[in-house]
């Protein structure tokens, strides 16, 4: 009566039916850390109330969204952050958490286990605890994460460790490595330092230099190896990236986004139905009618197959959602120089 | 199996149900399995506060077919969920999946 399927066959299902079937959630911009990358352009928002969330939650069930990433700011800096973990769990949401696990108490550890959170995903910037510190401008703020990472693993959680890779540590590679190994963690690093959710491009001073990101391209742990592209340039029907269809983000005042990238809203879950929102929303439904062939610099362009081009950045960044994306390009010429192909398949994916 | 068993999902489990066809996600084995379309109608059905008889006759009410041989399916369907973890019983009824956490 049930047969074996993979999480991509749900994902894919999804995308053909318009099924919000992954949402990011930001319970608040508050942080207790001020991380000099940071792409929120205010930390003041506190999120909707419990009561909200339960809602939301019921309507996102409805809307048959099946996989919750909860997150901030730092999403522990609600003191009923839990209580919405549980209210997810409740109504059988598979759950990630994104935090910088500086605020996590005994208590929240143990439930984490025990509510089975898919995975949590801890931020730490370097090896060494002064890099660290000086990216979130809080000391103290390594030996707290790492104390978390250390606490959560002993309970059985999955832990995966997150670093976007600048200036300051691109050179601290495999040393992260290591430490996530021995700690018994994932670990996941990402090439691109993004503007803020204004506009506001002054992070990108903190990018890699190109020799740093060729060097870091090369490096297995950041890009897996493979030899035929995911991608086909001659199908102008592919889609820019999926999350438009199978995707969703909410801010902490109930705005719904394709992404947390992509800031073009659709409508408010304060004031109407999160999958109505989703499936009818004027501007989501003009987006996705955006095809591979309306992209025109993308299909002449020669580093087409090595780039993992975000629509919401190519607007954010470029003021263009049709046009060439500059951060992505910069990491596609890194990835040409190195021979690497992109394996993120939701980016110019089949419809 | 004692027909007077309540009967919930697990905690360990996420699952969703979409264009009819419910899957499930074991969160410990990181394991998805989507059920057939009965299947889907009898989990979709386990709530904490049914019985494994109320389920039976449910069934035996929802679907075409041998009485016999539809309870055999569903006591056979809930042995198979139970030896994956995906659901547990109880004397009592559940009050929620989060009870104690």
């Amino acid at each position: 009566m049930f047969s074996e399927i993979k999480i991509r066959d749900i994902t894919d299902l999804a995308k053909c039916l318009i099924v919000p079937v992954s949402v990011l959630v930001e319970v608040c911009y508050t942080c207790n850390e001020k991380c000099v990358h940071c792409c929120l352009d205010n930390h003041n928002q506190r999120g909707m109330s419990l009561k909200q969330y339960e809602m939301l939650f019921d309507q996102m069930v409805t809307a048959g969204t099946f996989f919750v990433i909860l997150t901030g700011g730092e999403p522990f800096t609600r003191k009923d952050f839990m209580d919405i973990v549980r209210a997810a769990r409740k109504r059988r949401l598979s759950v990630t958490i994104f935090t910088n696990g500086t605020l996590l108490s005994e208590k929240d550890i143990s439930d984490i286990a025990k509510l089975f959170v898919q995975d949590v995903h801890v931020s730490i910037y370097s090896t060494n605890e002064k890099v660290h510190d000086s990216i979130t401008q809080i000391p103290g703020s390594f030996r707290k994460s790492i104390s978390a990472i250390r606490a959560m693993v002993k309970e059985g959680i999955n832990v995966r460790i997150k670093c976007p890779l600048m200036l300051a540590n691109a050179n601290d590679i495999s040393n992260l490595v290591k430490m996530a190994e021995s700690l018994g963690a994932k670990m996941q690093f990402a090439t691109t330092i993004t503007a803020r959710n204004d506009g506001d491009i002054s992070t990108h001073k903190l990018q890699m230099s190109d020799r740093q990101l060729v060097k870091a391209i090369k490096h297995s742990a950041v890009s897996e190896n493979i030899s035929v592209s995911v991608r086909d340039k001659d199908d102008g029907n592919s889609v820019p990236c999926d999350t438009i269809l199978n995707g969703g983000a909410i801010d902490p005042r109930g705005n719904v986004f394709p992404c947390n990238q992509w800031r073009i809203c659709g409508g408010n879950v304060l004031h109407d139905n999160f999958g109505k929102i989703w499936k009818e929303s004027e501007v989501f439904t003009a987006f996705r009618q955006i095809r591979l062939r309306n992209l025109v610099k993308c299909q002449t362009c020669e580093i087409f197959n090595y780039c993992t081009r975000c629509p919401g950045l190519a607007l954010l960044e470029d003021n263009d959602i049709c046009g060439c994306s500059a951060s992505a390009k910069k990491v596609a010429e890194a990835r040409m120089i190195t021979g690497t192909l992109p394996t993120q398949r939701h980016i110019f994916s089949k419809i | 199996m004692d027909a007077n068993l309540f009967v919930a999902k697990g905690i360990n489990v996420s699952c969703r149900t979409i264009n009819g066809t419910s899957c499930i996600l074991f969160e410990d084995k990181k394991e998805v399995v989507s059920l057939n379309e009965t299947a889907s109608i009898i989990w979709e059905m386990i709530n904490g506060a049914t019985k494994v008889g109320d389920l039976i006759q449910e069934s035996i009410n929802n679907f075409d077919g041998d009485r016999i041989f539809i309870e055999k399916s569903v006591i056979s369907f809930l042995e198979e969920l139970s030896t994956e973890g995906a659901i547990v019983f109880s004397l009592e009824k559940f009050e929620g999946v989060m009870k104690n956490v």
